[in-house]
């Protein structure tokens, strides 16, 4: 409390310019500042006029895509549900794996002097020792 | 004061008159149609109900409930009407549902389709009513499929007649008939009371129960005598009272109930039926006898896979289990041995192999099985013309993975079990081992070389 007093304790109202041309001058600055704003204000809008339309047009295309995708992802899995594909192999002429005919085969000896064959392994690179103490 | 009076009256009458065609109003709404707004919010957060394969059978999408397999496992998932479930899982989950959480269930879509197909293909062309079909998974009791014919989409719930959403596996209780004796024997063997090689005098027909018994015919031509093997071969039913006659029948009852026969799944909310065993005053000799080879007493599709695969999973038997996590509170029960569940499967697989190889068999594969036609009661007595046509069976014999029921009713053409339920199951299992990959027996190689 006493601080504040002390800061208006040397005020003379005196001092301060209080003549119509200050005041005229003050007002007119004022004035014009104002009309600045509200113009940067009036042409901020009128530039982004179009922007909100446009949002709310993006949001209800979305909300048709959304609902496309949702009935599209709803198609997609009838049209692979297994009765379909099922239907679909037979009139295709597919046979099921049980009922097609199956040969087993011996797997033969390799005939004599095939043993010059190299090796299908890869020889050993790496040689361990092992101490044991 | 007398105006104002008058005008005040007037005034409260009209206000009476708006809040009561207000409250009309709010009455139809809930009575007709829940305003869209909560209805939408409702269905929308509706949880999904997929298959074990990762398929999803039910599911909501911009604020309605639909169905995107269509007719597969329709009657099981059942449907919804505005904002509850009607039938089904869709009933027996609804708050479960409602409040979002999402059902997994055992089925795959896979089996289910080809159990489905097969049942639609046979039907029609035998001329019958109706059929269903469960598939077990061996070692663990998780259903596969559970198939009903008529078939019915859920999508479009109105356009179906109230018999097409019924669930026919589970609900549809019926006398299996010979399908039993495999059950029967192998509980008789499990006591000690015959073995494989057991021999019995077996003629056409045998008068059974004294006073009050009845005579007893066979269906099947066959030998004189028969070794319990070829009693479950030719399905004779004199043969099996004979089996049955050191059974006491409190002992027969009780494995009969503990195969899960006359009492409920242990499947949690899941609407299912009991079907009936007779209550032990009732057994007397005939009694016993008509029970081994499966009349008065009754079951469901469910409740026979069941019995069939405690079978097939060496004695041990597992209650079903339809939702993935949501398993029964029963714990498994050993009913007969190992050694007596592998012997019994073998005589199942020569069953099909020297009876009906082409009917039930996959070559290639060790399929075992037993067929069954039962008479339906009609009016306090056995029909005739109307017959079930059963068959269960299992692959492979040595170690089961797969158990397969087949019921189809009615039919007016080949009606045995062997003619109609037998092939319904060979196609099932067609389709099952084709899917898998399953690699067919070894056959001895046949070598090119000179």
């Amino acid at each position: 409390m006493t601080v504040w007093r002390s800061h208006f304790k040397g005020l003379d109202l005196k001092s301060v310019d209080l003549t119509e041309t200050t005041w005229r001058g003050r007002a007119i600055r004022y004035v014009a500042i104002y009309l600045v704003l509200a113009l940067t204000l009036v042409g901020a809008r009128y530039l982004t006029q179009d922007i909100r339309p446009g949002l709310r047009v993006a949001l209800d295309r979305e909300a048709t895509l959304v609902t496309q995708r949702n009935d599209l992802a709803v198609r997609v899995q009838a049209l692979e549900s297994p009765q379909r594909i099922r239907e679909w192999a037979f009139a295709n002429g597919m046979v099921r794996f049980a009922e097609a005919p199956k040969q087993s085969q011996a797997i033969l000896p390799l005939p004599p002097g095939s043993a010059a064959t190299p090796s299908l392994m890869p020889e050993p690179r790496v040689k361990v020792n092992i101490q044991w103490r | 004061m007398e105006v104002k009076i008058r005008n005040r009256s007037r005034m409260m009458r009209v206000v009476a008159a708006v809040l009561f065609l207000g409250l009309m109003w709010a009455y139809a709404q809930l009575e007709w149609n829940v305003p869209q707004g909560v209805k939408r919010t409702l269905v929308q957060a509706r949880g999904t109900i997929t298959s074990s394969d990762g398929k999803v059978l039910a599911q909501s999408v911009n604020g309605q409930r639909t169905y995107p397999q269509g007719r597969l496992a329709g009657q099981v998932l059942g449907m919804m009407g505005t904002t509850n479930g009607l039938e089904g899982l869709e009933y027996a989950y609804d708050s479960s549902l409602q409040a979002g959480k999402n059902l997994k269930l055992t089925l795959n879509t896979g089996v289910q389709a080809a159990a489905e197909s097969a049942l639609s293909k046979a039907i029609p062309v035998h001329e019958a009513e109706y059929g269903s079909v469960v598939v077990m998974e061996t070692r663990t009791g998780r259903v596969l499929a559970a198939a009903s014919y008529p078939a019915f989409d859920p999508n479009h719930w109105r356009d179906y007649p109230l018999d097409a959403r019924r669930n026919r596996p589970f609900l549809d209780v019926y006398e299996p008939g010979s399908v039993i004796k495999g059950l029967v024997v192998a509980a008789a063997m499990n006591e000690g009371l015959t073995t494989p090689k057991t021999t019995y005098d077996t003629p056409m027909r045998r008068f059974v129960g004294g006073r009050w018994g009845s005579t007893i015919n066979d269906a099947v031509e066959h030998p004189t005598t028969l070794t319990t093997q070829q009693i479950l071969r030719y399905s004779s039913n004199v043969g099996m009272s004979h089996i049955v006659e050191p059974f006491k029948a409190d002992n027969l009852r009780d494995y009969l109930l503990n195969y899960g026969f006359g009492r409920y799944p242990d499947m949690p909310v899941v609407p299912a039926a009991t079907g009936q065993i007779q209550p032990l005053r009732n057994w007397d000799d005939l009694v016993r006898a008509t029970n081994a080879f499966g009349q008065g007493i009754s079951t469901t599709t469910l409740q026979l896979a069941s019995a069939y695969n405690a079978l097939a999973n060496d004695g041990l038997y597992l209650s079903p289990q339809l939702i993935e996590g949501v398993a029964g509170s029963e714990p498994a029960r050993e009913i007969v041995r190992p050694e007596i569940a592998r012997t019994t499967r073998t005589m199942l697989q020569a069953v099909i192999e020297e009876g009906i190889p082409t009917q039930a068999g996959v070559k290639g594969y060790d399929i075992g099985g037993k067929t069954g036609t039962a008479q339906v009661v009609v009016d306090g007595k056995y029909s005739s013309t109307i017959y079930n046509s059963v068959f269960t069976g299992f692959y492979p014999v040595s170690a089961p993975q797969l158990t397969i029921v087949v019921m189809v009713h009615g039919a007016k053409l080949d009606y045995h079990g062997s003619m109609l339920a037998a092939p319904v199951f060979r196609e099932i299992t067609t389709d099952v081992l084709s899917a898998w990959g399953a690699a067919p027996r070894v056959e001895v190689p046949r070598t090119t070389e000179k």
